[in-house]
């Protein structure tokens, strides 16, 4: 998010962003002093901010995502005409980012019993439909035992994080890394 | 679903709500998904209207919906950061404070001092901040005697006693609803803006188990994801909406290393429960471990990545425990925004965790 939000800061433009939490571990603080102030700083090696300078670009790429949060099943359902009305307002939103696509599943199931991937499809199948609408592009997390029968849900990108060793090191895609507090360091870099 | 009920000064009236009904058109999420044409038809009113009703409907039943400024700035005027008061866990936690809005979980076999360290924090807490917290006790282990145990061990002055403990506020319960049906009163409180109730800033539920495991009957299985998963919610809910922090407390249990916990679970309700055989996730772990060795956090897959921090209680080694029986070891097992795998060593002694 942060590197897509500050993608044209330095032309003074900002893509925009909407932001759909449903596990409620983001931590804003963290997001603005850690992720946005890192990019700001080494994206361009040839321009030096003041502190002015920083906080202004900080505060443009906040003002910049617009973030639902929701805590139920029915809101999230309510959030997707939220976003239809939002983007029809703002030319500006270029992407769209679901954190934990999985949460409500058990929610869902107790109203209809149905399969893990069959409800990661239906949900997948409405994000397809409205970035092809509005030629958006968008990022989601989910639990990967939701994805047993993935091959009937085409994915253009798929980002795969593998458990943690004794070293607490992850895997991205096969690739080792590890998190400090300016996000994802690649270990073969 | 929210279904849908009279608003008063919209359009949404008992009879318009009838019309609706007539119509198929049952719950909030039916109307908003509806075709304004279609709405425009049954009721008879202009597409003004019925675009005014759908956003008035999305602003009550919907997300809540700020821009990360917003957010930014709530948290600067409202947000807090609190120490557990354990130094060397406090130390090795560096600027990953116990926070307002945030569920941390402790786990730890049986018996190893879970509870004692929630006391301890709790004790801490009241201390430093003079603020009350909320105890839910499904054990029924909660001891006001030990707590004056704690308080004389730290030669706290006799004349305070009765302060702090007035500010541990306890509910017991002995069930997974029963939890659910405290958090929604003291939600329900917070709404209705009372006062003891909204200088809560810290609850803790000890344990968790203790409610949800009643409900891995293979009858209760769903049933018990989707009260975890309503917990859930709703701590998150209110945690960031009224800032407040949230330690859970969670048993650690060992990891499978063969077969399903529940073999004869394939009768729920459909055909091919594959998914629905393992609803805790309980298999997934066969092949996983963590650096306590072959134990993992009870209540599965779905817990897994619910708290922002897990903390794992445990024994030294047998050497170690020979030497010191008081010494226990505390690890950072998951944690969003620090370091993972560091531990560090601590006591329960009569004052607590120290």
């Amino acid at each position: 998010m942060a590197r897509a939000v500050l993608s044209n800061w330095s032309e003074g433009r900002y893509c925009e962003i909407i932001f759909i939490d449903l596990t409620h571990k983001f931590d804003v603080m963290h997001f603005a002093n850690h992720h946005l102030r890192h990019i700001i700083l080494t994206q361009n090696d040839e321009i030096v901010l003041t502190p002015e300078e920083e906080n202004a670009a900080v505060q443009k790429s906040l003002e910049s995502i617009t973030l639902l949060n929701c805590h139920s099943l029915e809101q999230f359902e309510i959030a997707f005409t939220e976003l239809e009305d939002l983007i029809w307002h703002n030319n500006n939103i270029g992407l769209l980012v679901i954190d934990g696509l999985e949460r409500f599943y058990w929610e869902d199931c107790h109203q209809r019993l149905q399969r893990m991937s069959t409800y990661y499809k239906k949900w997948v199948t409405k994000l397809q439909q409205i970035c092809q609408e509005h030629n958006l592009s968008c990022c989601f997390t989910v639990e990967s035992s939701h994805l047993k029968t993935k091959a009937e849900v085409i994915i253009d990108y798929e980002l795969k994080i593998s458990k943690k060793d004794a070293n607490g090191l992850s895997k991205l895609n096969n690739r080792i890394f590890f998190t400090d507090e300016n996000g994802i360091n690649f270990v073969d870099e | 679903m929210s279904k849908l009920q009279p608003i008063d000064k919209t359009e949404l009236s008992e009879y318009s709500i009838s019309l609706l009904n007539r119509c198929h058109i049952h719950t909030v999420s039916d109307f908003l998904n509806e075709k304004s044409e279609k709405l425009q038809n049954i009721l008879k009113i202009k597409e003004a209207q019925v675009l005014d009703t759908k956003k008035l409907l999305r602003q009550i039943f919907g997300p809540e919906k700020q821009t990360l400024a917003q957010l930014f700035s709530h948290w600067i005027s409202d947000g807090c950061l609190y120490k557990t008061g354990i130094d060397n866990l406090d130390s090795i936690l560096g600027s990953e404070s116990l926070q307002s809005g945030s569920i941390w979980e402790i786990c730890g076999s049986s018996g190893v001092g879970k509870t004692q360290l929630a006391l301890s924090v709790v004790i801490n807490f009241v201390i430093s901040k003079a603020l009350p917290v909320l105890y839910i006790d499904t054990k029924l282990d909660f001891s006001a005697v030990r707590i004056r145990q704690m308080l004389e061990s730290r030669c706290i002055g006799r004349n305070v006693y009765a302060g702090i403990m007035q500010l541990i506020k306890v509910e017991r319960c002995l069930s997974a609803q029963g939890v659910l049906n405290i958090l929604e009163n003291f939600e329900k409180e917070m709404e209705n803006k009372n006062a003891t109730v909204m200088n809560i800033n810290l609850i803790i539920i000890d344990s968790m188990p203790a409610a949800w495991f009643l409900l891995k009957a293979n009858e209760d299985q769903l049933a018990g994801k989707w009260l975890l998963s309503r917990l859930t919610n709703l701590i998150y809910k209110f945690a960031q909406k009224y800032y407040v922090a949230v330690i859970i407390i969670n048993l650690s249990v060992p990891i499978m290393t063969d077969g399903p916990l529940n073999k004869n679970s394939g009768d729920i309700q459909t055909q091919d429960s594959e998914e629905y055989d393992d609803p805790y996730g309980e298999n997934a772990y066969s092949q996983e471990r963590h650096q306590n060795g072959n134990l993992r956090p009870a209540l599965g897959r779905y817990w897994q990545s619910v708290p922002r921090l897990r903390l794992s209680l445990g024994y030294g080694s047998k050497l170690e425990l020979d030497k010191d029986d008081t010494l226990r070891y505390i690890t950072v097992i998951n944690s969003c925004y620090s370091a993972t795998h560091i531990k560090c060593p601590v006591h329960l002694t009569a004052k607590g965790i120290i």
